[in-house]
């Protein structure tokens, strides 16, 4: 009776570790697609307006939603600090307050983009953009097509494991 | 905070140290390469032994511009950027769109100017070109000496009398304006315009604001003379600064001279450094 318990406990605990795994990874996958939406935002307003960074970020903070939203209105916050840190700093302080800082590839490259934002000329400041969307967009298209086949790998190594253990238990 | 507490808070951290042994200072320029000088008396001296680099102007320039270089490219265009009142003059690479001038980048040298006019000795003069009525004054001096600062005080008392004074702040120097806010104290009754070229806002102010007086920095231009001739061929006065040291000096130019010609202003001020001291002249025009 014992061992049986114990081997459901196993099972448990496995399924339950996948499941976080897959709930992570979906996690993750949202807060890229919300930065993607985030910067093709900012390309549109940059490109069309070209506001001061205060008004520019006011304005994705009503425009954007998610996790990007979040980063947005960290950063927005922090602006008063502008002088005494850099706008890069800011940027990058505020990045890894957000889930997006998980993701190292997203992580390279939005840092990268917060050395070129507000510093120099709108053209050089428009490719930057466009660069890391691109990136960013492509790495939410792989991911997206690769989840599926990824968090069925993790249930189904979760519960093998665990079975397997159950067996030499048992 | 004034001129130059502002100043020595956009510079980074050793040339902010070595600003403070400078409490007079009047001008900071820092060019790519070398070290960083400073003008006192009218005089350049070294600030400090550590050299500019491109770091150092684009951090200058970002928290100048609010991390807004790209909103800050009209200004740009015209070889400054504006900051609390501080005007920072740029150098740098021309960037040209066609033959359209976009913008400059490589910046090379920046030029933090620090208005330090001691005021209160022409608070008589002032006082006497506000009563028994305000008369249209051009205010006459070279670079640097201190016309803006006396504008901006002729300004603040008109509008303490209160008289509805229209401030054209074309490069957002007089008022150092954050969101529509004046950082500048320019008087109960003053309105200001900021961003927009002279001789338009000068049209935009008499048609909406009614003034009576409307004040501008710097005639350089025609459309600014006939601007300032159909202003005060409505009635209304004009206070606005000129390069030059006087009169006569000024007389020698084409377009001040057809100022004159047009007697539009009554009363010309002139200001010269005499050591570190301003000396405050009235003539009648």
């Amino acid at each position: 009776m014992r061992k049986w318990a114990g081997f459901l406990l196993l099972q448990l605990a496995a399924l339950l570790y996948a499941s976080q795994l897959v709930q992570g990874r979906g996690r993750r996958t949202e807060a890229l697609l919300s930065f993607c939406d985030m910067l093709a935002q900012l390309r549109g307003i940059l490109e069309a307006e070209a506001p001061p960074m205060p008004e520019l970020l006011q304005t994705l903070s009503r425009r954007c939603g998610g996790e990007a939203a979040a980063f947005v209105n960290a950063l927005s916050a922090s602006m008063d600090g502008l002088g005494s840190l850099r706008f890069q700093e800011l940027w990058q302080d505020a990045l890894r307050r957000s889930r997006i800082c998980e993701d190292a590839v997203a992580l390279r490259e939005l840092d990268a983009l917060g050395e070129v934002l507000g510093r120099y000329a709108l053209p050089a400041q428009l490719d930057a953009v466009s660069a890391c969307l691109e990136t960013l967009r492509r790495k939410a298209e792989h991911t997206r097509r690769e989840q599926p086949v990824i968090n069925r790998l993790t249930w189904g190594l979760a519960f093998s494991c665990s079975l397997l253990c159950g067996i030499l238990l048992l | 905070m004034d001129t130059w507490d502002t100043a020595r808070s956009l510079l980074p951290g050793p040339f902010s140290g070595a600003l403070a042994r400078y409490p007079g200072a009047e001008e900071i320029r820092l060019r790519l390469g070398r070290a960083p000088g400073v003008v006192v008396g009218g005089r350049e001296l070294r600030l400090c032994e550590e050299r500019v680099t491109q770091d150092t102007l684009l951090h200058v320039l970002e928290k100048a511009t609010g991390a807004s270089l790209h909103a800050a490219a009209p200004a740009l265009r015209g070889g400054y950027v504006s900051y609390r009142g501080l005007r920072i003059g740029v150098c740098g690479e021309a960037v040209y769109n066609g033959d359209k001038l976009n913008g400059l980048r490589s910046f090379g040298s920046l030029a933090i100017r620090i208005a330090h006019a001691e005021l209160s000795e022409c608070g008589p003069l002032i006082e006497s070109l506000l009563r028994p009525q305000p008369q249209s004054v051009l205010i006459a001096a070279p670079p640097g000496v201190g016309k803006t600062s006396f504008l901006r005080e002729l300004i603040r008392r008109a509008a303490s009398l209160p008289l509805r004074v229209a401030v054209i702040d074309e490069r957002n120097e007089l008022s150092a304006s954050v969101s529509g806010n004046p950082q500048f104290d320019l008087g109960q009754g003053s309105d200001v315009m900021v961003g927009v070229p002279k001789a338009r806002a000068a049209m935009m102010l008499l048609r909406g604001m009614n003034p009576q007086i409307v004040a501008m920095d710097e005639i350089t231009g025609e459309d600014e003379l006939s601007a300032v001739e159909q202003l005060a061929g409505c009635g209304v006065q004009i206070y606005a600064t000129a390069h030059g040291k006087n009169a006569e000096d000024m007389r020698k130019r084409t377009l001040y001279r057809e100022l004159f010609a047009r007697q539009i202003f009554g009363e010309l001020v002139t200001i010269r450094c005499v050591g570190e001291k301003r000396v405050y002249e009235r003539e009648a025009l």
